[in-house]
Order: C-alpha cells, then sequence, then structure tokens
C-alpha cells in the first residue's frame, strides 16, 4: 500500500514558509535573455574549434622540428612527445595525449642523478631500495594512471589509490562517485610542469573534476597538481572550484591559476597564487 | 548538436524564461547561496541548449534541467561545505532588497539541516515531486524519504520558531 505523501500544511509556520516558497519562491529570480546562454555555449564551441586548430599547428611544428632536429632539451625531465616546457610554462597546445609508459620506451637514458626518470607501467616506482625513488610526471598518460589523491580541507570526494582507465576513476556506474581527469581544463591544451616543492623535479598540474553523477561534468573541476616525489604518483586540489581555468603557470615555484567565474558579467579573469608549504598548498 | 533554426531558439527561449526561476528558486533553498544557485541553473540550461535538438524532443524536458542541475548542485555543496560553515559564522545581515523576509529565513533555516534531509525536501515541498521519484533517484527505500523528510520538517520547524523572534538572517 502506497504511503500518503507528506503535506506541507499551512496551519503551522513551516508549512506556510514552504508553500509560500514553493508558490512564489522564482518570483525573485530572473532570467538573464536566453542570448547569454546561447553566446556562452558559441562561445565553448569556438575556443574548441580554435584550439583543435592550434593542435594540428603544434603536430606539425613537432613534425618540422622532429626531422630538423629540434627536438626538446633532454637534459630536464623530457617528455615522450611534444616541445619541452621550462620550469615556467604556459600551456600549450598538444596533439593528443601522450602514449602510456608501459607502451613507449623512454626517449633518453634515466639521467644518473635521478633528476628524470621514466615511469614504471602503472606509474609507480621500479625500484627495490627502502628509500622510494621519485617518479617523473612527464610522459604519464593522465587518461589512464594510477594516483594517489589526497583529501582536501571539507571535500568528500574520492581518496586514496585511484586508477584512471580512459581520463575516469573511481567507482563504476554513472551514479556512483568518480573522478574525471585531463591534461587541462581545456581537452586539446597539455598538461603543464614546473618544479613547485623546490626538489629540483617537477610537478604536473592538470584538470579533475569530483562526480557525483551525470550531468555535472565540469561543475566541480578544479586544478590538481601531482607529484612524484614519493615514488607514486600523488594528486593534490588546488586553488577555486567550478571556474573557467584560463590559464595556469608554475614560475619561481609557485602556481599561478588564471580563472574566471562563470557567467561572470564583466568576465575579468583573476589570478591567484598558491605555494607548497611543506604538506600543502595554501594561496600566497 | 544545439538548435540553430530560428524555431528552435523561439522555443528554447520560451522554455528558458519560463523555467529559470522554479529551477533556481529550487537550487537556491538547498545551496543556501544565491550567486551559486544561478550559476548552477544556467550551467544546465545551457546544456540544455546545446543538446536542444533532442530535449526538445523529451515529453519532459524541465524534468532533464532540474536532474542535471541537482547534480551540479550536490556536487557544488561538497564543496560549499566549509564555505558555508564560514558564513554561519559571521554577524547576520540584512536579507537582500526585494527578497520575501520569510523566504530569506526559510533558505537560511534549510542550511542547518543535514544534506539529505534538505535535499528531500526541497525536492517534495518545494520541487513538488512525489516521494516515491525522489527514491528513485536517490536509490533509497521511500521509507527513507519519508523518514529523512519528517525529521528535516521536526528540525526545520525547530528552527523557525528559534528564529521568529525577529532575527535577521543573510541570503
Amino acid at each position: 500500500m502506497t504511503p500518503p505523501e507528506p503535506d506541507p500544511g499551512r496551519d503551522d509556520v513551516t508549512g506556510f514558509m514552504l508553500r509560500s516558497y514553493a508558490d512564489s519562491g522564482h518570483l525573485s529570480f530572473t532570467a538573464p535573455p536566453a542570448d547569454v546562454i546561447v553566446r556562452r555555449a558559441r562561445r565553448r564551441t569556438t575556443t574548441k574549434l580554435a584550439l583543435s586548430f592550434a593542435a594540428v599547428v603544434a603536430v606539425a611544428a613537432g613534425s618540422i622540428a622532429a626531422i630538423t632536429g629540434l627536438g626538446p632539451d633532454p637534459d630536464r625531465d623530457p617528455p615522450i612527445i611534444g616541445p619541452t616546457p621550462t620550469p615556467s610554462v604556459s600551456l600549450s597546445p598538444t596533439p593528443s595525449p601522450p602514449p602510456t609508459p608501459a607502451t613507449t620506451p623512454p626517449s633518453t637514458p634515466p639521467d644518473p642523478s635521478g633528476r628524470s626518470r621514466p615511469a614504471s607501467p602503472d606509474n609507480t616506482p621500479s625500484g627495490t631500495g627502502s628509500a622510494p625513488t621519485p617518479v617523473s610526471v612527464r610522459g604519464v598518460d593522465w587518461a589512464n594512471a594510477t594516483i594517489t589523491m589526497t583529501a582536501s580541507t571539507g571535500d568528500e570526494c574520492l581518496t586514496g589509490r585511484i586508477r584512471f582507465v580512459d581520463g575516469r576513476g573511481g567507482r563504476p556506474g554513472d551514479d556512483a562517485p568518480h573522478i574525471m581527469i585531463a591534461p587541462s581544463y581545456y581537452d586539446e591544451r597539455a598538461a603543464t610542469f614546473g618544479d613547485l616543492n623546490g626538489d629540483g623535479r617537477d610537478e604536473a598540474v592538470v584538470h579533475g573534476s569530483c562526480l557525483s553523477g551525470p550531468g555535472d561534468e565540469d561543475g566541480s573541476g578544479q586544478v590538481l597538481v601531482v607529484t612524484g616525489r614519493s615514488g607514486q604518483l600523488v594528486g593534490s586540489w588546488v586553488g577555486p572550484v567550478a571556474e573557467v581555468v584560463n590559464d595556469v603557470e608554475v614560475t619561481g615555484e609557485r602556481l599561478v591559476i588564471s580563472s574566471t567565474k562563470k557567467y561572470a558579467e564583466p568576465e575579468v579573469p583573476v589570478d591567484r597564487t598558491y605555494r607548497w608549504t611543506g604538506t600543502r598548498y595554501v594561496q600566497s | 548538436m544545439q538548435g540553430d533554426q530560428p524555431d528552435d531558439r523561439a522555443a528554447f527561449e520560451r522554455f528558458f524564461q519560463t523555467s529559470y526561476g522554479r529551477v533556481t528558486a529550487q537550487i537556491h533553498a538547498y545551496l543556501g547561496d544565491r550567486t551559486e544557485a544561478e550559476d548552477v541553473s544556467q550551467e544546465a540550461f545551457l546544456r540544455a541548449w546545446q543538446k536542444w535538438r533532442h530535449i526538445s524532443s523529451y515529453e519532459d524536458p524541465l524534468a532533464w534541467v532540474r536532474r542535471v542541475a541537482w547534480n551540479l548542485a550536490t556536487n557544488r555543496h561538497r564543496r560549499l561545505t566549509v564555505a558555508a560553515r564560514v558564513l554561519r559564522r559571521q554577524p547576520l545581515v540584512a536579507p537582500t532588497p526585494g527578497v520575501e523576509p520569510d523566504h530569506v529565513a526559510l533558505v537560511a533555516a534549510l542550511r542547518t539541516l543535514p544534506e539529505r534531509q534538505r535535499r528531500v525536501i526541497v525536492l517534495h515541498y518545494i520541487a513538488d515531486l512525489p516521494t516515491a521519484e525522489i527514491a528513485a533517484s536517490l536509490g533509497v527505500p521511500q521509507g527513507t524519504v519519508l523518514s529523512w523528510l519528517h525529521r528535516g520538517r521536526a528540525k526545520l520547524a525547530e528552527h523557525l520558531s528559534e528564529t521568529s523572534s525577529g532575527e535577521a538572517v543573510t541570503s
């Protein structure tokens, strides 16, 4: 037998207020012109198309560089493909996700100093000594990496060791909590690299979203800093949540995130700088 | 693909103008933050426009938008939890001009409820969804929804009676 539906009633304060809000709460929200929504949708499409074109140009440029010997700097955590960023780098287009470490041999021998080392097949250290051997964040196939996610304050996102498959990590099922990961806020851009903790090794700056179900693909996106210093890939959430991340830059062991609030009029990018304290990233 | 024909555009504009307020008000009651609610609601409608050819053929396009908005909101809620705690410790301020004081008080009271109780109260009493439908969407028995409604309603009444002494609250 179906139980009766609870009724808010009108004979008490709570019932009256609930009914009042249901009846007229919407009147305090005025819809902006639909053109605002349409223009925003068009802008997103245009951005993606422009970045796709830039990616094609980058492919062509990379091919020419390979032919002429103008390759990446082999002395600093060489990426498997694409141009080599310096310790202070901005986002740049990349032709496609880098191949997995499991299927791609290192482009250079390991550096005796330990500053550059390809990741093992599942991105965990291959050394057998007691001290963990740092792994390189370069050349990681972010869509299929295994990352230990640390918790942020007040964050109920998945934590612990997460294995990503095709950019998705977490419990199976569309409605199950999971994390989506990508090299950048924009699909066509590469990850950003730079030393953020002063140990001489690069961290990777990528983009992730903590999701509870379908429909909130970028509603919870946030910058994710991944380090390999402890012998495994460890990710930490940094910066504002659910904003359009226009650009990220690593400079002088600082992470600068340039973002824009969605639907802000006018759209004014805000730059925020973060630094590593030894235990977490804080805004400076 | 989004609709790009004049008829599509006109239909979407009508849909957006007539539905935006109600979706946003529901999300506002849940999140307790007007700006975040508008952000979430606009994002949901934007996605509807991007797939308008399909969405407009649905029997109830608003149900799709509401589902996307709630998914966005529940995710956003987790991130807002800390900010909300901090906000609640701040001195109370006068409500936004033009907004019903009762509505401001209700939203503030809703913010004191556990997330599940607040969610089902908004979905049932404000969005007017049947408890069976809420139970199905949350993947819990209908009895659980009824229990959350009962407990949430009791806490809400308790809080509203405490704040009805004339205390100003923030929106």
